[in-house]
């Protein structure tokens, strides 16, 4: 680990409409960490990684976001994406009559063209196509479909994490995505992420269960509670919630 | 005062003039097509019953110049060779203004059983096949096309005759006057026979004002299948009113697809019948408006014999100020047992300003039929555009591929695949904003003169 830091949160408030749901976020993560994000439904974990990666249904009303060294709340989510930020869906999109292929080539290209590189060759990008999929096992016969249609709901999320290992980068959210997984697309879901893991990245895991920190094994773990992350500490904090639940958490918070 | 008076003096004045310049058998419809524009207070307008975009009032409104005597303008039918379909090559022939032009090796190339010429050198050869029409009489753009039409274009594909190549007419305008050029494309599909045509409308100048009305009649015999694609490119001084008019006979069919992706107005009538069981009818449009385009397509699909099946998909992606409208009728009358009739249309509103409505209609008068219909209008699907953002799709970017995935769905309904490949090319190209006319056509060079 070093010690520049990657992402720094800093008071970030934020919402939906007139609701505010971040009520003053800080977060600080340096590469080579994995941060777990827990919290009971409607704490505003979903909010969060949707803000982080510039989901226009979101307004950021005060705070900042410096991600490397840039204001990340002010670029477009593409630009986001291109300087390294990727967010697993926890509901990844259906995208009827774009095929997989070409989806994934406009995306290769389009970061290319953002750093001035040529456009891969076809022979280049079938290459990097096939090393990438192998990582999660995803099925050549899903490439050539529309993008996650008629995906199964562990094959949406190998296809998430395909998606992160092409793009390979710097910051990864992965929004809830042990849900909806059978154990056996869990564990080949984690040793994916597992895999593309280095010094130089990052990771953010945001869950509801200790179950995928099992096999994701996090550096930090943070308790989300009303828009406020309420309690940090090490992997041991999973393990207790996991024991005794959230609602010891409540009470404190809502005592104070 | 209505449009039309102006038409029916015209016509008062030069009857003879027309008619000297026509063969008899046009000459024999003017008369009824007089009567029925008389008996009208006005062409119609929108807010008329089907009538929910484009005014023909206001179309024909215009005192565009019509070429009675028959003047010849320049064509050079060198020009078709730029248009030649990649890896296909096509039997292409020309409209310039109103008049038929085609090269004159386009004879010798065409395979035994195949005739592609001007419907005056039809009227002499098959004086019956151009005598009996299939188009509604009763029509307002018929009757405006009967009452002024002397030339045209007549495609016969004998029976049991395959056509390899698509059959393709260039229908251009080079006047640097305003013009109406009423056309007629006539199609005679023999027994069993198959072809593909293809129609293109590029006007080549925009110097001035022009207005086709046009009328395509097609016969499908017994077992006959044709594909009709229809290209429409032209420029924001082009209108086009245009009547299709299908009869299909036991076991044809017939698969129709339309684009507009270009025009100031257009209006876009299909009327299909069935005269035996069987028949399979599959009509296909797609429209891509923006500016202050108005685009209208209706469709009158009658189902009068047995087990005839219909298909519908007309997809409009509308931009800016654009107003689309699609207005479907099906029947199905009460012999007409075991009908399948599907009609789907399906909008997108991709800006606040665009409009579209939409009018889909069933009347059935039979108990033993299946019958559907839809119409949606919606915004492109946010959630899918932040999806491809998110992966560093830029927004522009997202938003035309998912527009083209949007129209995939009608450009699969072309079955020859060089053309297929072609218009999907063009459309793209029309969602990157460049003019969508071919890359190599040379109408495309001249117009930008």
């Amino acid at each position: 680990m070093n010690n520049d830091i990657l992402l720094q949160v800093t008071d970030l408030h934020a919402g939906i409409e007139s609701r505010e749901i971040l009520r003053g976020i800080n977060l600080t993560i340096r590469p080579g960490e994995v941060h777990a994000i827990m919290g009971p439904n409607g704490s505003g974990k979903s909010t969060l990684s949707g803000v982080l990666a510039g989901d226009p249904h979101y307004h950021v009303t005060s705070g900042s976001a410096t991600f490397h060294g840039l204001d990340l709340l002010s670029l477009a989510p593409e630009d986001r994406s291109h300087e390294g930020l990727f967010l697993s869906f926890q509901y990844p999109v259906e995208i009827p009559g774009v095929s997989m292929v070409n989806f994934m080539r406009a995306a290769v290209n389009a970061k290319r063209k953002y750093f001035n590189q040529e456009p891969l060759t076809a022979g280049d990008f079938l290459k990097l196509m096939r090393q990438k999929r192998a990582i999660v096992e995803l099925d050549n016969k899903l490439a050539s479909r529309s993008v996650n249609e008629g995906f199964s709901g562990g094959e949406k999320k190998r296809n998430e994490i395909f998606q992160m290992a092409v793009l390979e980068p710097q910051l990864s959210i992965l929004d809830e995505t042990d849900s909806g997984l059978d154990i056996d697309a869990l564990r080949i879901v984690a040793s994916g992420v597992n895999k593309l893991r280095n010094d130089n990245n990052a990771t953010i895991v945001i869950t509801h269960y200790q179950r995928l920190l099992d096999y994701i094994r996090p550096d930090f773990v943070h308790i989300l509670y009303k828009g406020r992350i309420v309690y940090s500490g090490g992997p041991e904090l999973a393990l207790e919630l996991e024991e005794r639940g959230y609602d010891w958490i409540k009470e404190q918070v809502d005592n104070q | 005062m209505s449009a039309i008076n102006q038409y029916l003096d015209l016509y008062r004045q030069h009857a003879a003039v027309i008619c000297r310049h026509a063969p008899a058998a046009l000459n024999a419809r003017r008369e009824a097509a007089f009567r029925v524009l008389e008996a009208l207070p006005r062409l119609p307008k929108v807010g008329d019953e089907g009538f929910e975009a484009v005014s023909l009032e206001d179309m024909f409104a215009p005192d565009y110049g019509i070429n009675i005597t028959r003047r010849q303008f320049d064509a050079n039918p060198a020009e078709l060779q730029g248009c030649d379909l990649p890896n296909a090559g096509t039997f292409a022939a020309m409209v310039v203004n109103d008049a038929f032009v085609a090269d004159d090796k386009l004879a010798g190339r065409l395979p035994a059983g195949v005739e592609v010429m001007s419907l005056i050198h039809a009227a002499a050869k098959y004086p019956d096949a151009v005598a009996h029409s299939v188009a509604p009489e009763a029509n307002p753009i018929t009757a405006l096309n009967s009452l002024l039409l002397q030339d045209g274009v007549y495609i016969r594909v004998a029976r049991n005759v395959v056509v390899d190549k698509p059959i393709q007419i260039l229908s251009t305008f080079n006047t640097s006057e305003p013009l109406l050029a009423a056309r007629r494309i006539v199609v005679d599909m023999e027994p069993g026979a198959q072809a593909t045509v293809l129609l293109c409308d590029h006007p080549r100048s925009r110097q001035a004002d022009y207005l086709s009305c046009r009328v395509v009649e097609v016969r499908l015999a017994e077992n006959a299948k044709l594909d009709f694609y229809d290209l429409e490119e032209s420029t924001d001084r082009s209108r086009r009113a245009s009547v299709f008019a299908a009869e299909q006979q036991a076991y044809s069919v017939l698969n129709t697809v339309g684009i507009t992706l270009s025009t100031a107005s257009t209006r876009n009538e299909f009327h299909v019948s069935h005269r035996g069981p069987g028949a399979e009818t599959h009509l296909g449009g797609m429209v891509i408006a923006g500016g202050s385009e108005v685009v209208d397509n209706a469709t009158f699909v009658e189902h009068s014999t047995p087990r005839c099946t219909s298909r519908q998909l007309f997809k409009y992606a509308m931009f800016d100020q654009s107003h689309g409208a699609f207005e479907g009728l099906v029947t199905v009358l009460p012999q007409a047992v075991f009908t399948d009739a599907q009609q789907t249309n399906r909008n997108l509103l991709a800006s606040p300003t665009a409009k579209m409505n939409a009018m889909p209609q069933l009347i059935i008068d039979c108990d033993e039929v299946k019958a559907s219909h839809g119409a949606t209008t919606g915004q492109l699907d946010e959630a899918a555009l932040f999806y491809m953002q998110q992966r560093g799709i830029p927004q522009a970017e997202a938003r035309m591929m998912l527009i083209n995935a949007f129209m995939d769905e009608v450009l699969q309904r072309i079955n020859h695949e060089p053309v297929r490949e072609r218009l999907r090319h063009l459309v793209d190209r029309r969602l990157r904003g460049c003019s969508a006319v071919c890359s190599n056509c040379s109408i495309d060079s001249l117009r930008k003169q």
